[in-house]
């Protein structure tokens, strides 16, 4: 007797297994699980239910200073306990056998880490920047295709320009470059953005994005947020390589120089990106893209510091009375405050409200996820 | 409408309904045990159960196991219902954890079948639309699947490898990762 699953109950079945791994071996059980496992709409209710294929999370000791030698630990999560160690211990990477390390991680997005040797002393020229998926054990370098002789290059991980996100057969990296005042011109930004597709074929494009002054407010994986001042923000959007301008709304604070400012980005929880700013008594406004197709920012909430850190170390009433919290971006879902005076740190989740103390803090954390959508054969 | 109703809901408890097997065998059961499946819930609303209910989807042996199931699971939503006017709140709390309890010991009981078992359950779960066991049995499933190779999986559930050599390959080749 033929004991054949319909493939809805399949996918009930394939929807509570919860690592990859487990799934990828059912697909390649037979034709038909390997088509259930295929479906783009079973991927999209896999991963709402499981959330991204994230395989464990980078953290970089002492990374005060990236170009310091850094001790690179990998914490794997529960989910992908099944993957074999080797792939996130980067060892497939030139000169990687001694430890300390070589390489710093400059930014990572889906699979795929973008690392830089650590200079050199006195080492000029082109930063030796190679993008890698540890899980194909993949290595693509960049070195001669870097736009700027700059050691210290501010890059970013793109979605490819074929759909589909990102993967070592479709990347952009996008560089930012800046041009100081001089021949009669004044300073400028550029930006650079470099595409590359299956078989490492590769484009370059350059965007001016002209002279007006900005401070950099960090960068979640939607996009990468400048503010230009009077209140108006621009983002680089991470999967359509595009920028766009938005209104903050109106506020007193806006008429202070863009440098006076402080403010931040963070993606919450719930996947939404949030707008922070830092003002004068502890107060913390944070901003949500308001519905529709503006894409302008309304005020959401506003959290008052000394109660969240009511109780938490180093905590006095006053202490946000005396200086505003200066915002240091941490990746999702938390904020990090520092106050210099005091040397106090606190993390703070916009969403909830909730903040903890985390002086001392020095691990900045890069997750890595698994190869998403998987890759399997058309079967019918 | 508790004392007016409470008449006939003892008669419809009491109402038996004949399952017909596809091996034509017969099975009473009361209309409680019945209606857990929501396909014989709505035959019976629609009042077409008179001379037995057809399943020719369903063998026997299956039959027979899912109205062990649906048996074990009236009693259990029947039980909590009469109790809870009858007790304490604490001696409720204590009832119901003791019902669950013995609920869960009779589900993992329940599962010790073999494969072949489990997926013909499915499918009378599936079609008979009983969600606690449709529940139930998927999950087994999936349990089951977890740290296990592709040759395992097929020698679990007797299924034939109908791909052809280069789209296994394919697989391995793009998914390395998972298979080490």
């Amino acid at each position: 007797m033929k004991h054949t699953i319909p493939d809805d109950i399949l996918e009930d079945i394939f929807l509570r297994l919860d690592s990859d791994v487990w799934l990828l071996r059912a697909a390649s059980t037979c034709r038909q699980w390997c088509r259930v496992v295929s479906d783009t709409s079973f991927h999209r209710r896999f991963r709402t239910i499981h959330g991204p294929p994230i395989a464990g999370v980078f953290y970089v000791k002492g990374a005060e200073d990236w170009r310091q030698r850094q001790w690179l630990n990998f914490e794997p999560m529960p989910s992908a306990a099944a993957i074999d160690d080797r792939h996130l211990s980067l060892d497939f990477l030139p000169d990687s056998d001694p430890t300390p390390r070589v390489w710093s991680i400059r930014d990572t997005r889906g699979s795929l880490l973008l690392l830089q040797r650590c200079p050199e002393v006195g080492d000029y020229g082109h930063p030796d920047l190679v993008v890698c998926d540890p899980i194909a054990y993949e290595v693509i370098s960049t070195r001669r295709l870097v736009p700027c002789r700059n050691c210290d290059p501010i890059a970013y991980l793109l979605d490819g320009e074929a759909a589909g996100g990102i993967s070592v057969a479709n990347f952009r990296l996008a560089f930012w470059l800046y041009s100081s005042s001089g021949y009669g011109k004044p300073a400028h930004y550029d930006a650079a953005v470099l595409s590359f597709g299956r078989n490492h074929v590769h484009s370059m494009r350059q965007i001016s994005i002209g002279a007006q002054e900005r401070r950099s407010m960090g960068h979640t994986t939607v996009a990468v947020y400048w503010y230009t001042g009077q209140g108006k923000v621009l983002a680089f959007d991470k999967t359509s390589a595009d920028f766009s301008c938005s209104l903050l709304p109106d506020m007193e604070e806006w008429s202070l120089p863009v440098g006076q400012t402080e403010l931040g980005v963070t993606a919450g929880r719930d996947g939404k990106d949030r707008v922070v700013h830092s003002g004068d008594g502890g107060k913390m406004k944070v901003f949500v893209r308001l519905q529709g197709s503006s894409g302008d920012w309304g005020l959401e909430k506003i959290i008052e510091l000394s109660m969240v850190t009511c109780g938490l170390p180093g905590y006095l009433p006053w202490v946000f009375s005396e200086e505003p919290a200066i915002i240091e971006i941490l990746r999702s879902p938390m904020l990090v405050l520092r106050l210099q005076r005091r040397l106090l740190w606190y993390g703070l989740d916009v969403v909830t409200g909730e903040a903890e103390d985390v002086s001392g803090f020095v691990d900045f954390p890069h997750p890595c996820e698994l190869p998403w959508p998987p890759r399997l054969p058309c079967v019918r | 409408m508790a004392s007016a109703g409470s008449g006939d809901e003892k008669a419809a408890a009491a109402a038996m309904i004949t399952l017909i097997s596809s091996d034509n065998e017969k099975f009473e059961v009361t209309e409680a045990t019945a209606t857990l499946s929501q396909t014989i819930r709505h035959m019976i609303e629609d009042g077409c159960t008179d001379g037995g209910v057809p399943l020719p989807n369903v063998t026997s042996k299956i039959l027979a196991r899912v109205i062990e199931y649906c048996k074990k699971h009236a009693t259990a939503a029947a039980g909590e219902e009469g109790s809870s006017s009858s007790f304490s709140d604490a001696a409720f709390l204590e009832v119901d954890r003791a019902f669950l309890e013995e609920l869960e010991e009779f589900d993992d009981a329940f599962l010790e079948v073999d494969r072949a078992t489990l997926f013909d359950l499915i499918l009378a779960a599936n079609y008979l639309d009983i969600k606690g066991l449709l529940n139930l049995t998927c999950q087994k499933v999936a349990d089951s699947v977890k740290g296990k190779t592709p040759e395992q999986i097929r020698e679990m559930y007797n299924i034939v490898n109908d791909l052809t050599p280069e789209e296994e390959a394919e697989i391995r080749r793009e998914t390395q990762w998972a298979f080490e």
